[in-house]
């Protein structure tokens, strides 16, 4: 893959926008739902409709809206008449995987200006009838999205002997960090780490306070050129990695704790991003933890810590928003969770640190920061990295 | 030869939608037997109304009332309704622009025989008789008499007592699922009891239960190979809650497999031992029950536990 | 539009196409086990290994499967190991092509497998595709996709822009027959010979760029141009005899700088077609456009491959040496919503 005929465009964020998180919006219908985000981050760039060349929207299974294809009724509220419309669905991972085919399109100068979306209104169904259509032939999922992963996370106690308490801490972490982020859907004044520890235990080791809520939201970015960056009102947050990788959902020597995808993917976005030590070069992560004890496995997965160490990062408070290596600064995806939104969350929350756009949450000094998101059966992953300053080259 | 397997699938939800201000008052219009547009931007009467503008996306909020009365803009006929549709007798779907409006509207037109439609025709707003606020209190449209009459639309607010602000939209779809070639034979293999799983013909593991394609060569499995019926919990957790739409008391421990010369873990039920007993290396054995596809669950086969080692790949 | 015409910035080409039999009920094989020997195809034509693939792009839908994250079971016949680059739309394979063209285009990748596929035959076709429709003020009306064309066959016969007999042409030829028996009526004034045949199916192509395409095959289809657009979704907004999308996006694409000798349209309707060759302008006097020498998506219409199909079907005639340069197109939505055009040519 060395034989580019020409560099890449680089590729800026400059609008931000998402809607404010919560268990049903009842007050707008899904293309008002969408349209709220999307004006947001045109606001942000100070952009209009016309000047958006294309869109890139993504969401997670159509069954959850019950619309087949929903872009296409959505080509009216995003401004995408006589425009090219892309729709992605990478499962989990859809919105950094829709985030980054929009950076695709800047970065190949096939278009100028893009407009990135995903959503989801939950409250339009029910996720876990989306999640387990009655299948014949097949056994009924036994226990659940936390089922699912539960008998992983105790995999990964087992492996690396962390302590039980270790999940209650990033909940705590993630849901006193959503207090500072007006957008996050859960905001539990009153939570105490006592109260998390004492919370059910569902999914045994996974308890209620350590898993996500359902969530109708939206997300969207305005991504652009160098000189759309130029003209940009506010700081840009550049590009300088992205990169998707894919396993198969259940193979003959999977490492579910610790999946290569994630591991091979976080090192494409590290090499084109020149970063050789991510712990010390990286100032702020948005990782995809839809349940507690995924912090630790992906501080591993994504190179901030050794094999088996990653819980130790998170016990030290290093990932704390005061720490040295703030994890979920946004509260993350225990605090809001529009599925197929929750990854372009991630990945906008890491372009807002870099910008110094974060607002309470912000990590102060953020100048590289990694957004990531995962999906499937911990199978398909996405990031990007952003900075403050334009790449170089 | 395996039979081909196939079975009813069927999906359905009443999906709840919320509506915003203008579809709300659209249908709650409709329930007052008001028909609302609403106004472009090129000044254009949008009808239905739409929130943002098909041209220049901007935001719509100018409301207006046009007339229950309208002209066919084209036509098809319907020899066969079909399930959900307005008229359950042969009927044309229509587009229809309203008097007032510019653009046209969809739904059904009742009539005899398709000799009784024309483009051009004269139709008007069968309304139906219980409204909810929805497009359905449209019960259809029906022919009218007289030309299509300069109609001046009036300004609407929108505003209506006890305004509709979503639906509940069922939606039923029926498939005929087929699991295909190797999940077809690994089933009618379950009948008699029996676990069989599939053997890459490039790496040689073995996939149990099979999916048709060795997911790491990309290459069919075809040869079958029998496996467990002991195997070994490589790990699990305990279930408190209970999960839609099954009868199982809680807690339980759902577990992770490998049975016994299968190369992953497939997943199941734990008994026949107090859960918070279960541990990883724990060796089990199925327990089928009468009628059942698949074992209901699997209880402690009576031997010492697998040492970490020998699963821990597996896991 | 803020930006300019620019041309791509890589050559780009299609090196192999291949498809399965489309056949009206494949109970008999998982999705999986139908898409699997069409990447062994391609992957042998060109004598590439899955290693050697640097991204992997798919189109299916979750709808007509009836089961969601249905992509993820197809999956498995890539052979996804060690991981790899890949990506899926949610959309017909053509845009997944798309998606492929792009990230070549950001010379991240030299080759991309893209691959689509469609079962229609576990579900309703006509009641799944009503699930595309505006949730609030159309879908509740389950009105099918047939129903749909025919409102717009209607009014191309009321404009006087075609007529039974030209559509029952439209149908026998693309059929490969000179019957021009139109069949039944199926929604009045669309007969069955004016509608797809529902099969099931999937197809595969391969693209790479520069010299790598030139290695792997003897005359590459190379992608000139290739864009897509999308209009308003509600029909009454729309006017039904034309398609401006379809006309922008080969404008875009650089359709009309040059005389293309094939084109491949997907038009599920005989009535498509006509609204199709006046946006492409096919019919130029003296022109000698062999429109769907394939049959087209009325011989046989996989959806979500059919897109896909035709894109392959136009590359497959400049490898063979049928055509210097041809169009595809391919289409989404009701009543031809949303359109992406390519132009393809081989080096003469």
């Amino acid at each position: 893959m060395s034989n580019a005929a020409t560099a890449k465009e680089p590729v800026a964020v400059v609008g931000v926008g998402q809607t404010k998180h919560v268990a049903a919006r009842r007050d707008v219908s899904i293309a008002g739902l969408v349209r709220e985000a999307a004006q947001r981050a045109l606001a942000d760039a100070e952009l209009t409709w016309a000047e958006i060349d294309a869109v890139v929207i993504g969401k997670a299974p159509d069954f959850f809206e019950g619309v087949m294809m929903p872009e296409l009724y959505l080509a009216d509220a995003l401004g995408a008449v006589g425009k090219p419309m892309l729709r992605v669905h990478t499962a989990g991972s859809v919105g950094g995987s829709t985030a980054l085919v929009a950076a695709n399109l800047v970065a190949a100068r096939v278009h100028r200006t893009v407009l990135t979306l995903a959503f989801e209104k939950q409250s339009e169904s029910n996720a876990m009838w989306g999640l387990s259509l009655p299948i014949p032939f097949q056994q009924p999922l036994l226990a659940g999205a936390g089922g699912f992963f539960a008998p992983h996370v105790r995999a990964y106690m087992r492996r690396t002997g962390a302590p039980d308490a270790i999940g209650s801490l990033v909940a705590y972490k993630d849901r006193r960090n959503a207090l500072k982020n007006p957008y996050a859907h859960l905001h539990e004044h009153d939570l105490t780490l006592e109260k998390v520890q004492s919370s059910p235990m569902l999914w045994d080791p996974i308890r209620y306070s350590e898993t996500c809520p359902s969530s109708d939201g939206a997300c969207a970015m305005v991504l652009t050129d160098r000189a759309g960056a130029a003209r940009a009102p506010r700081p840009p947050a550049w590009v300088h990695g992205g990169a998707m990788r894919s396993e198969p959902t259940l193979f003959a020597g999977k490492d579910f704790v610790s999946p290569q995808a994630g591991k091979d993917c976080a090192a494409d976005v590290y090499r084109q991003a020149g970063i050789t030590d991510p712990r010390r070069q990286i100032d702020a992560v948005e990782m995809y933890v839809p349940f507690s004890w995924y912090e630790p496995m992906w501080l591993e997965n994504l190179g901030f810590a050794a094999e088996g160490e990653g819980w130790k990062l998170t016990e030290s408070g290093a990932t704390a928003l005061d720490g040295d290596l703030p994890v979920n600064p946004s509260g993350g995806v225990l605090s809001t969770n529009p599925i197929g939104a929750s990854g372009m969350l991630r990945f906008a929350e890491a372009a807002l640190q870099v910008r110094g756009q974060a607002g309470e949450h912000q990590v102060d000094g953020a100048r590289r920061a990694l957004g990531h998101a995962y999906g499937g059966g911990a199978q398909f992953f996405s990031m990007w990295l952003v900075g403050a300053e334009a790449p170089v080259g | 030869m395996s039979e081909v397997l196939t079975a009813p699938l069927v999906v359905e939800f009443p999906f709840t939608r919320s509506l915003g201000p203008v579809q709300g008052a659209f249908l709650t219009g409709l329930r007052e037997r008001t028909v609302l547009g609403i106004r472009a931007r090129d000044g254009r009467v949008v009808v239905p109304p739409v929130e943002y503008d098909p041209v220049t996306a901007d935001e719509l909020r100018d409301l207006v009332e046009v007339a229950p009365t309208g002209t066919v803009t084209t036509w098809a006929w319907n020899p066969s309704p079909r399930r959900g549709q307005p008229l359950t007798t042969p009927f044309a779907w229509v587009l229809v622009r309203l008097d007032g409006a510019d653009t046209a509207l969809l739904h059904a037109l009742a009539a005899p025989a398709p000799e009784a439609v024309r483009t051009g025709m004269r139709v008007r707003i069968r309304w139906a008789v219980a409204r909810t606020g929805a497009i359905t209190d449209i019960a259809c449209f029906e022919p009218a008499d007289g030309a299509a009459a300069e109609y001046q639309v009036t300004s609407h607010s929108g505003e209506f007592a006890d305004p509709v602000t979503g639906i509940t939209a069922p939606a039923r779809l029926d498939y005929a699922y087929a699991p295909g070639g190797a999940q077809s034979r690994y089933i009618q293999a379950l009948a008699e009891r029996k676990t069989v799983g599939e053997r890459c013909p490039a790496c040689r593991k073995v996939y149990v239960p099979p999916r048709g394609a060795c997911p790491t060569c990309g290459v069919a499995t075809d040869e079958q190979v029998e496996v467990g019926p002991r195997g070994t919990v490589t790990t699990f957790c305990i279930v408190n809650i209970k999960a839609r739409n099954l009868d199982i008391e809680v807690p339980y421990v759902y577990a992770h497999i490998a049975l016994d010369g299968a190369d992953l873990a497939l997943h199941a039920r734990i008994g026949g031992i107090p859960y918070d007993q279960v541990r990883m290396g724990l060796r089990v054995e199925p327990v089928w029950t009468e009628g059942a596809r698949f074992p209901d669950h699997y209880r402690p086969a009576g031997e010492p536990d697998a040492d970490y080692d020998s699963y821990k790949e597996l896991i | 539009m803020s930006e300019p015409v620019r041309g791509p910035v890589r050559e780009v080409a299609v090196v192999a196409f291949g498809q399965s039999e489309h056949v009206p009920d494949s109970a008999e094989t998982s999705e999986v086990e139908m898409l699997m020997p069409v990447l062994h195809d391609v992957l042998a034509q060109t004598g590439l290994k899955a290693r050697d693939i640097d991204f992997t792009c798919s189109g299916s839908s979750d709808y007509l499967a009836g089961r969601a994250f249905s992509f993820t079971m197809a999956l498995d016949g890539v052979g996804a190991w060690p991981p790899i680059a890949e990506s899926h739309v949610e959309m017909d394979g053509a845009w997944a092509l798309y998606e492929a063209w792009v990230k070549i285009l950001t010379g991240e990748a030299d080759t991309a497998l893209v691959y689509a596929y469609g079962k229609s035959s576990p579900g309703d076709l006509r009641e799944v595709l009503t699930r595309q429709l505006d949730p609030y003020y159309v879908a509740p009306l389950w009105p099918d996709s047939v129903a749909l064309a025919a409102l717009q066959a209607q009014a191309l016969i009321d404009t006087g822009i075609t007529d039974a007999r030209e559509l029952a042409g439209i149908g026998a030829r693309s059929r490969g027959g000179t019957d021009a028996d139109p069949g039944r009526q199926l929604v009045g004034p669309l007969r069955t010979g004016d509608c797809p045949p529902v099969v099931d199916g999937a197809a595969a192509v391969i693209l790479a760029a520069g010299d790598t395409a030139r290695r792997l095959v003897d005359r590459p289809a190379w992608i000139r141009g290739i864009d897509h657009r999308i209009e308003a979704h509600s029909l009454g907004v729309r006017d039904l005899t034309d398609s401006p999308s379809t006309r922008l996006a080969a404008e875009r694409a650089g359709a009309f700088e040059a005389p293309v000798d094939t084109a491949e349209l997907h038009a599920p309707f005989t009535s498509q077609e006509v609204v199709l060759r006046r946006a492409l302008r096919l019919d130029a006097a003296g022109g000698t456009v062999r429109v769907n020498p394939s049959g087209g998506a009325l011989a046989a219409n996989p959806v979500m491959a059919a897109g896909l199909i035709r894109l392959g079907e136009a590359a497959a005639a400049i490898h063979r040496g049928a055509s210097d340069r041809a169009l595809a197109h391919a289409t989404s939505g009701p009543c031809l919503q949303q359109n992406l055009v390519a132009v393809l040519e081989g080096e003469r």
